[in-house]
C-alpha cells in the first residue's frame, strides 16, 4: 500500500478464484469507479459478487455467469468498501440439468437440513423444502466434491452446508487384468468359466475365449439415478473392444416424506442385495486335465522341431534312395506315434 | 565288416536313440546278407551282456533274439531300425502333426477331468463400503 497524502476510501477485497480489473487498491473521493470481477478459467459465480458500503450493497451488472461489472460514484467522506466475490468450479450437474443440484451430504447435515425443513420465505408463506427433493440415494461410491456450501433448494439458500458433486457421472477404473489360465493354450479357452464379481453390482459371466487375454473393466456411475454401467473391454495391444456391459443399481433410495403430494418415498432395497461385500475380483475356474502330457493338436511343422512324443498324418516320402518297404515302415511308425 | 553292439535304453519308436557301451566285432559275410533282417552267428550272446542294439555300416538294428545255434555259437536275429537309420532325413520332413507333447497353442485338446482349479484375479476396489448419501434437489435461480 502506498502512503497517500489525500483522503481516500479503503477498499477491502475478499476474492476467491477470481480477479478484478482494474485492480483498485483504494478509491478516490467523489470519483466514478468502474471495475469488472471475472471468475478464473473453469470457475463460475453461483452467488453474485457483492460490494458492501455504509450498510448497503451496491448491485453489480451481470455480464454473464463468469463476469460482473460494478459502476458507482464515491462520495466525499472516506469509508470502507468491502468486495466479496466467490467463484466455484463450473458445476456440470446444474449446467446439464438447469434446475437440479447434487450434494454429497452427511447424515448430520441431512438431519440439520430437516431441522430447517419448513422455511418462511418472502415469496411464499412457508416452503417445505422436502417437496424439492428429487431423490436421496445411498450409494457405495465416493466422488469429488466442492468445499462446503449452503444448500440451495428451490429459491431458498439453507443454513445447512454440504458439499456439491461437480459431475453427475463418474468413471471408476477397476484395472486391466491378464486372465492367465492354467495351461496357457487353447485348453484354457475350452475348459474354463470366467465370472466377474462386482460386489454390490452382481456378477458378469464372460466367455472363456478371453482366457489368457487382457480384460479392462470400467464402472460409470450416475449419482442422480443411482444407476451404474459396467463396461468390460477386451484389450489387444493398445486397442480396446467392448465385449459386455451390465446395468445395475450401485445403492438404494433412502425413504423420505413429501407432505405436498403425500408421497412416501420408501426404501426400495432388499438387504440381501447388499450382503456381498467381497472386494471386486475375477474368478476363473479351469478343468483339470489328465496326467498325460500328450495332446491332440493340428500343426504343420518340421518333424525335427518336435520334442517328445508326436504323431503325424500321412506324410509323403519322396527320397528315391530309400527302399519302398522302408518308406512304408517309416510312414506307419510316424502315424502310430514316435518320440523325437 | 565292422558290427558295433550297443546298449540302448530308449523306446523303439524314438527317432534318435542314445547308444551306450559300444562293443566292436569284425564279422564276415557267409551267405548273402538280408539287410533288413540279418542273422549273425556269434560266439557270445549279446543280450546277456545287455547289448540289445547294433550298427552295421550305416544301418542301425534292433537285436530281436539270440538262440543257441551250435556249441558256443549263437544265432542272433536283427531287424532294421528305419527311424534311426534315416533319422536325419525324417527330421527334415514337414508334416501335419496330429498329436504332440508340444501342441499348437491355438489347436489343442486332451482328456479333461471334472475336477477344477480356481484362480482369482483382484480388481481395484473402487467401492466405498461405508456408503455415501447423495441428495438431489431442485433449485430455482
Amino acid at each position: 500500500m502506498e502512503v497517500l497524502d489525500i483522503e481516500y476510501h479503503t477498499f477491502t477485497k475478499h476474492l476467491t478464484n477470481c480477479t478484478i480489473t482494474p485492480d483498485y487498491e483504494y478509491f478516490q473521493l467523489n470519483t466514478e469507479i468502474s471495475f469488472v470481477v471475472e471468475a478464473n478459467a473453469g470457475y463460475t459465480f453461483n452467488i453474485d459478487p457483492n460490494l458492501f458500503v455504509r450498510g448497503r450493497y451496491i448491485t453489480p451488472i451481470k455480464i454473464n455467469n463468469e463476469k460482473y461489472q460494478f459502476t458507482f460514484e464515491t462520495d466525499d467522506t472516506s469509508t470502507t468498501y468491502i468486495l466479496t466475490a466467490y467463484a466455484s468450479i463450473i458445476d456440470v450437474v446444474s449446467e446439464r440439468y438447469g434446475v437440479l443440484q447434487l450434494y454429497k451430504i452427511s447424515n448430520t447435515e441431512l438431519e440439520s437440513l430437516q431441522n430447517e425443513r419448513f422455511i418462511n420465505t418472502a415469496l411464499q408463506s412457508i416452503v417445505d423444502i422436502n417437496q424439492y427433493f428429487a431423490s436421496i440415494k445411498f450409494l457405495f461410491v465416493n466422488t469429488e466434491n466442492t468445499e462446503n456450501e449452503h444448500i440451495r433448494i428451490e429459491r431458498v439458500i439453507c443454513d445447512t452446508t454440504s458439499r456439491k458433486v461437480l459431475n453427475d457421472f463418474q468413471d471408476y477404473d477397476l484395472g486391466t487384468v491378464l486372465l492367465a489360465g492354467e495351461y496357457n493354450n487353447e485348453l484354457d479357452k475350452q475348459y474354463s468359466t470366467i465370472k466377474i464379481s462386482l460386489s454390490y453390482l452382481g456378477t458378469i459371466d464372460i466367455s472363456p475365449i478371453y482366457a489368457n487375454e487382457y480384460i479392462h473393466i470400467i464402472i460409470r456411475v450416475h449419482f442422480i439415478s443411482g444407476y451404474s454401467t459396467v463396461f468390460v473391454y477386451h484389450k489387444i495391444d493398445d486397442k480396446e473392444y467392448l465385449i459386455d456391459t451390465l446395468n445395475a443399481k450401485i445403492g438404494f433410495d433412502l425413504p423420505y416424506i413429501n407432505t405436498v403430494d403425500g408421497t412416501h418415498h420408501n426404501i426400495d432395497v432388499k438387504q440381501d442385495d447388499y450382503t456381498q461385500l467381497t472386494p471386486p475380483k475375477i474368478i476363473m475356474t479351469v478343468q483339470k486335465k489328465s496326467d498325460s502330457p500328450i495332446y491332440s493338436t493340428q500343426k504343420y511343422s518340421r518333424l525335427g522341431d518336435e520334442q517328445g512324443y508326436f504323431r503325424v498324418d500321412y506324410i509323403n516320402i519322396d527320397n528315391t534312395s530309400i527302399p519302398q518297404q522302408h518308406k512304408a515302415e517309416i510312414q506307419q511308425l510316424l502315424q502310430l506315434g514316435c518320440y523325437a | 565288416m565292422i558290427c558295433t553292439f550297443y546298449t540302448c535304453n530308449d523306446n523303439n519308436t524314438k527317432i534318435t536313440k542314445t547308444l551306450l557301451n559300444p562293443v566292436e566285432k569284425n564279422l564276415k559275410i557267409r551267405n548273402s546278407l538280408d539287410f533288413d533282417d540279418p542273422i549273425l552267428l556269434l560266439s557270445f550272446n549279446p543280450l546277456t551282456q545287455n547289448l540289445n542294439y547294433a550298427k552295421i555300416e550305416n544301418i542301425y538294428y534292433f537285436i530281436k533274439n539270440a538262440d543257441i545255434y551250435r556249441n558256443r555259437l549263437y544265432k542272433v536275429s536283427l531287424h532294421i531300425d528305419v527311424l534311426m537309420t534315416y533319422a536325419d532325413y525324417i527330421k527334415s520332413l514337414t508334416g501335419n502333426i496330429t498329436t504332440s507333447e508340444n501342441p499348437n497353442r491355438d489347436f489343442v485338446n486332451t482328456d479333461m477331468s471334472t475336477s477344477t482349479i480356481t484362480k482369482e484375479f483382484a480388481l481395484n476396489d473402487i467401492f466405498d463400503h461405508t456408503g455415501k448419501i447423495y441428495l438431489t434437489t431442485v433449485f430455482n435461480t
